[in-house]
């Protein structure tokens, strides 16, 4: 039997940055609910140690954050390779990859998009995780750093606490729903487990489409 | 004969003011022993009298003891068969500054000094039951209840003489009352930022079963607010706002209309106002009543005490104006300003207080929708699962 063609598609710097921005994020989210629901959810045992566990966790994907930022753009160079749509992407990929998702998924037909070390994401990956990394994580991580460090006069040049505390619930809320659908997607692969597989190994399986 | 009758008449007011002379003498001639034969001793006494009574060694040691009886109370020699009422003390005769202070609080008109002084005892401030407690029953039953009682009378907080009411003083006033014993309270091993809540809440809003939390903002200066004075309160007096808005009354600084009552527009008029640029809002959590059954209460260490509580704890707010004597007229707040999302309360928070019903079912639906697309996505694909194994 012939032997799979595997591509490294992720670095370890990447896969380290990815599993922990994973887990941070969970426990954000989670210890996030119980800061403001904390009369319904109480997963972390008590309320100071749900804040704590916030605090800390918020700091850590801070660093995380800067060292995705600053691997792409100062070490593997390709931030704006691999995020950036192009023209190909805007004009025709971005539609054909929901028509794949949305139709010919269910119809079996094939992912127009392949995988390459110089492509990783496809149109509307790259679409999503621009918004993400670059205005939906700054946001939340901002205003979070604002919460921790809270002092008079720091919040009114962004309208008050109540926005920037409001803006940070919104956004942690889409993260929640980006969540969902990002661990729904990993499945999506050639096999169940294949993009999860790549994740953790940095090999992937190309897939020839017949 | 003139010489003669002006000889007469000399002689008349020589004798009339040696009668006088005498006359005076004889009220001040008791000593104060005499006076302690019959009132150091109780047997004299009848029962409802026993005010009357002196304790002779307790009052010996007393500084009122050094001027003598007599010096507070005229009698005659006569005293007590000339059936005549002694005077009054009277202690503004030494206490001048005291019953001065006194005559500025609330206590005045309200309480004599021998309602909390013992004048004929040594350290003769009357226990708390016997002063306070005579017209403060019910706050003195609770209070001795406290396991604060057996550390603190009710004068290590309340100065008697200048006393003022619950509102009359800032909060901050009222924790540097708490702080003068209770200074560093230990909080910080397990209460998270330390500091923002101390500066923000009033000590007895947590110590007491007080009830009622409302937020009171009051008004400080900011134009000092130095790099290491951040976060440091420093309250505007009346002189300050008075320099701000001239002679219409510091009130007219936020209450433009001057309704007694603040509107979210007026608050945010007044945060947006440039002019005041050098002054800002600080809210303090604090309670609508004071209860004195202080204490360390294990609940409030559970911080959903008070941040679970929602908007709905967020309701009631006033403003604290600074009067000319130093003491402060609370202004009520329009319900429901601390939670306007702009420029009413920009700077008070309380970790969720911004929880409202709009808010999270937005949080809500968007959760639900990658959830939801996730699922939907999920079912087509079970259900076509047959078409991709061709493949």
């Amino acid at each position: 039997m012939e032997k799979p063609k595997m591509i490294y598609l992720n670095p370890l710097t990447v896969r380290i940055w990815h599993w922990i921005h994973a887990i941070g994020i969970t426990t954000l989210c989670i210890t996030g609910a119980q800061i403001r629901f904390p009369e319904y959810i109480n997963l972390f045992g008590s309320y100071r140690a749900a804040v704590l566990v916030h605090d800390f966790t918020g700091i850590f994907v801070c660093l995380d954050w800067l060292l995705w930022f600053f691997y792409y753009v100062f070490i593997d160079k390709s931030l704006i390779k691999l995020y950036v749509p192009n023209m190909y992407d805007l004009k025709t990929g971005i539609i054909r990859q929901m028509l794949f998702y949305g139709f010919n998924y269910f119809k079996g037909g094939p992912n127009p998009h392949h995988c390459t070390p110089d492509n990783k994401f496809n149109p509307m990956q790259k679409g999503a995780y621009l918004m993400i990394m670059l205005t939906l994580v700054p946001i939340i991580l901002l205003s979070g750093l604002l919460l921790l460090l809270i002092t008079q006069k720091w919040m009114v040049f962004l309208g008050g606490v109540k926005i920037v505390i409001g803006l940070h619930f919104l956004v942690a809320c889409c993260f929640a729903a980006f969540l969902f659908v990002h661990m729904y997607l990993a499945t999506l692969g050639h096999t169940f487990w294949a993009h999860i597989i790549t994740m953790i190994t940095g090999w992937e399986e190309e897939v020839e489409d017949h | 004969m003139v010489l003669k009758a002006k000889f007469l008449i000399i002689c008349i007011f020589g004798f009339m003011m040696l009668m006088a002379g005498i006359g005076i003498n004889s009220s001040s001639a008791m000593e104060t022993d005499d006076c302690l034969e019959c009132h150091g001793d109780l047997s004299n006494f009848d029962e409802g009298d026993e005010r009357l009574y002196v304790d002779g060694t307790r009052f010996a040691s007393t500084k009122h003891a050094e001027d003598g009886c007599g010096s507070c109370h005229s009698v005659t020699d006569d005293h007590p068969d000339d059936g005549l009422k002694p005077e009054k003390e009277s202690c503004d005769m030494c206490h001048e500054d005291t019953i001065d202070e006194l005559s500025k609080g609330l206590h005045a008109g309200n309480a004599e000094c021998t309602d909390c002084h013992n004048p004929h005892a040594d350290r003769g401030l009357k226990s708390p039951g016997e002063s306070c407690g005579m017209c403060h029953e019910e706050a003195v039953e609770e209070y001795l209840n406290s396991p604060h009682a057996a550390n603190a009378v009710c004068s290590d907080c309340h100065s008697p003489h200048t006393v003022m009411s619950y509102l009359d003083t800032s909060g901050f006033e009222k924790n540097k009352q708490c702080n003068s014993c209770h200074e560093g309270a230990g909080h910080s091993e397990w209460l998270l930022r330390n500091k923002l809540h101390m500066q923000a809440t009033t000590c007895i809003s947590c110590h007491t079963d007080s009830k009622g939390i409302v937020i009171t903002m009051y008004i400080e200066k900011r134009d000092d607010i130095k790099p290491d004075k951040e976060g440091e309160i420093d309250l505007a007096t009346y002189q300050d706002l008075t320099q701000l808005v001239g002679d219409k009354g510091v009130q007219s600084l936020i209450d433009t209309n001057g309704d007694g009552s603040i509107t979210t527009a007026e608050l945010k008029k007044f945060n947006t106002n440039s002019k005041y640029k050098s002054v800002g809002l600080w809210g303090l959590l604090s309670t609508k009543t004071a209860s004195h059954s202080y204490g360390i209460f294990k609940d409030r260490r559970d911080c959903s005490f008070c941040h679970a509580a929602g908007p709905k704890a967020m309701q009631t707010c006033y403003v604290a104006f600074p009067n000319q004597d130093g003491t402060y007229s609370r202004v009520p707040v329009e319900e429901g300003a601390v939670l306007d999302p702009l420029f009413a309360t920009s700077d008070f928070y309380m970790v969720g207080s911004t929880r409202n019903d709009i808010l999270s079912i937005v949080g809500l639906l968007i959760i639900a929708g990658g959830l939801g697309a996730a699922c939907l996505h999920g079912t087509f694909r079970i259900l076509t699962r047959k078409n991709r194994r061709k493949h």
